[in-house]
């Protein structure tokens, strides 16, 4: 039914959302629990420049990330020049794109799950001998989940969905930077609407199955949680 | 057992609630050691201070030898290498565990403890049933005594109790104090015991540290604080001497028991309702000043069974219309809360020997046997 370059574009879309999505964690954990935990002018900052990709248009983002990727001037440059790497027009760049692009969608969740766990909880854990990380994934993260799968689930849709900022630093190269979302915007440009078809319906059931599986887990940690 | 040493200064200013803690002070080797004080006296501020919970404060913590916490010399172990158990006033159990789930978590901090000893809490606490529960079907009074045995089963040296039973209600309060009471000799740590009820105290402590605005106003044995009719728990509604019997004796016809209140032999004896104890067993009794009444020649034909013979100590301001008089009996002290008028018919004053009556007695069951190792 699809076409082999759609499917191509489609396990591309959802390679670099894996990516982004565990990079974001991997980042998004240990900033938003800073973030939960301190006060004062930096958290102010930090906050500020997490939530900005929220209200930038992406092709804003985009541009400047555009510039700073060039490997005609730093810091672009420094990377050509350190690692041989450019990020411009590559997956990687995509990635870095990604990431900076959906923080927000993931710490946000994750920070406003730790702000509202509180402090009482982990404290009675560490006074039982478990030291900060050990409190953090045995006791933290079990009881955060909701916000954990939220987090998980915003990061990876909000990856899919990205065009503008992937129109203006990757390109459109098959196999390497073509996502689902530019594919279709190709085929709709081009008239060819059987395979913009074809397309946009996969994303839509796509889509709503991925809605339908979150719900459903959200509605059965809460159910587990207890009788709210 | 091991001693804590601690000296804690703190200043917020006025802005942050102008609240002020200077003290220093000492457990020696107690099993529980009682810090008493009305709320906002800093007493949570102390307790969090020991458990390496609160910053910004000046002072040093010093436990069996080892430092906690010295500002001056930048030390600061944190709170999870400190060896203690934390009893909160609200439980704090973790939600996403059941209790057997919570228990486990004392045990992966720092060792899982010995089977027996596991074993031995968890009946103490009566805790077998409630195992397999979650925890938001746990009664208040249920999740204190689960968060208790948490602490106790993490491998702590020293057991830190914020108003564990403060915020249950009366018979949930009662049975969660009859189990430490039960427990008192299995606790093989010291305990510092925080609270605002005399009550509580009375029953449980060793010795006993009041605290009065961030100051240490008194300390003492518990016998000591409670005997004293100027000091803090003789000011509360419901003032009382602890006095500490053996027992001498049964009365199985009557089910009553025999206490000999004298220290090193004596005539002067206590009979109350009869106590599932053996004979030389120590036990502990609060005898409250409201029901001890005073009479200059021993009264016949009464039905209060005890009366025996005191000595008048010192005679204290209590209201407007009542006086506290300290006497002493078989060698302990005991108030009683008179009206000022019979003190002056009886022409009361310090040596004079009188009879006193005892209405009735609380008893500590299980207190004092362990208390001098």
């Amino acid at each position: 039914m699809l076409h082999r370059d759609d499917w191509t574009a489609l396990l591309l879309t959802f390679e670099l959302a894996a990516v982004t999505t565990l990079c974001l964690l991997l980042v998004g954990l240990p900033l938003a629990w800073k973030l939960a935990r301190s006060r004062g002018v930096r958290k102010v900052v930090v906050e500020v420049l997490v939530a900005t990709p929220l209200v930038l248009p992406p092709t804003v983002l985009g541009f400047y990330l555009l510039l700073a990727f060039s490997p005609l001037h730093p810091p672009g440059s420094w990377l050509h020049d350190a690692l041989g790497v450019s990020l411009a027009f590559s997956f990687e760049g995509l990635v870095v794109a990604s990431c900076i692009y959906s923080l927000p969608f993931v710490v946000q969740p994750l920070q406003n799950a730790f702000e509202q766990l509180g402090r009482e909880l982990p404290e009675a854990a560490a006074t039982l001998g478990h030291g900060p990380l050990a409190v953090f994934f045995r006791m933290v993260l079990p009881n955060c989940r909701a916000g954990l799968v939220t987090a998980t689930c915003l990061g990876f849709a909000h990856t899919v969905g990205e065009f503008g900022l992937v129109l203006m630093i990757g390109g459109n190269i098959s196999g390497e930077t073509r996502v689902a979302s530019v594919a279709l915007y190709d085929h709709a440009e081009s008239l060819d609407l059987s395979r913009a078809h074809g397309l946009a319906l996969t994303l839509l059931v796509l889509s709503v199955a991925f809605l339908a599986v979150v719900y459903g887990l959200r509605h059965r940690g809460r159910r587990q949680d207890g009788p709210a | 057992m091991k001693s804590l040493l601690a000296e804690v200064r703190l200043a917020r200013p006025v802005a942050e609630g102008g609240f002020a803690l200077d003290l220093a002070l000492e457990t020696g080797g107690h099993a529980v050691t009682a810090v008493l004080g009305e709320s906002g006296a800093g007493k949570t501020t102390l307790l969090r201070c020991i458990a390496g919970l609160e910053a910004g404060m000046q002072g040093r913590i010093e436990f069996g030898g080892q430092t906690w916490w010295d500002s001056g010399a930048g030390v600061r172990v944190p709170c999870h290498r400190r060896r203690i158990g934390y009893v909160f006033e609200r439980g704090r159990l973790f939600p996403h565990l059941d209790v057997a789930g919570n228990l486990g978590m004392a045990g992966r901090g720092r060792g899982a403890p010995e089977p027996a000893y596991r074993e031995r809490i968890l009946e103490g606490l009566a805790i077998g049933p409630l195992l397999r529960r979650a925890v938001d079907e746990l009664s208040a009074g249920e999740r204190q005594r689960v968060a208790i045995a948490r602490a106790l089963l993490s491998g702590a040296e020293l057991i830190l109790m914020d108003e564990p039973i403060s915020a249950l209600d009366h018979v949930a309060r009662d049975s969660v104090m009859s189990c430490l009471e039960s427990m008192r000799d299995d606790l093989r740590v010291p305990v510092l015991y925080v609270s605002h009820s005399v009550e509580e105290v009375a029953r449980l402590a060793d010795c006993v540290i009041v605290l009065d605005r961030g100051r240490v106003a008194e300390r003492g044995s518990a016998i000591e604080v409670f005997a004293d009719p100027g000091s803090f728990v003789s000011r509360s509604d419901n003032p009382g001497a602890i006095v500490e019997c053996v027992v001498a004796g049964h009365d199985e016809v009557h089910g009553l028991t025999r206490l000999s209140l004298a220290q090193g032999g004596g005539e002067t004896q206590l009979w109350v309702e009869k106590l599932d104890a053996n004979e030389g067993q120590r036990v502990r009794l609060r005898i409250h000043a409201r029901d001890v009444s005073i009479a200059l020649r021993k009264p016949e034909a009464t039905s209060i069974l005890n009366v025996f013979g005191a000595t008048v100590e010192n005679i204290r301001e209590c209201g407007a219309a009542s006086r506290l008089v300290t006497m002493r009996a078989g060698g302990q002290a005991l108030l009683a809360r008179i009206t000022r008028r019979s003190v002056a018919e009886l022409e009361l004053r310090p040596g004079v020997a009188v009879y006193a009556q005892v209405k009735s007695v609380s008893l500590n069951l299980g207190l004092g046997s362990g208390a001098e190792d």
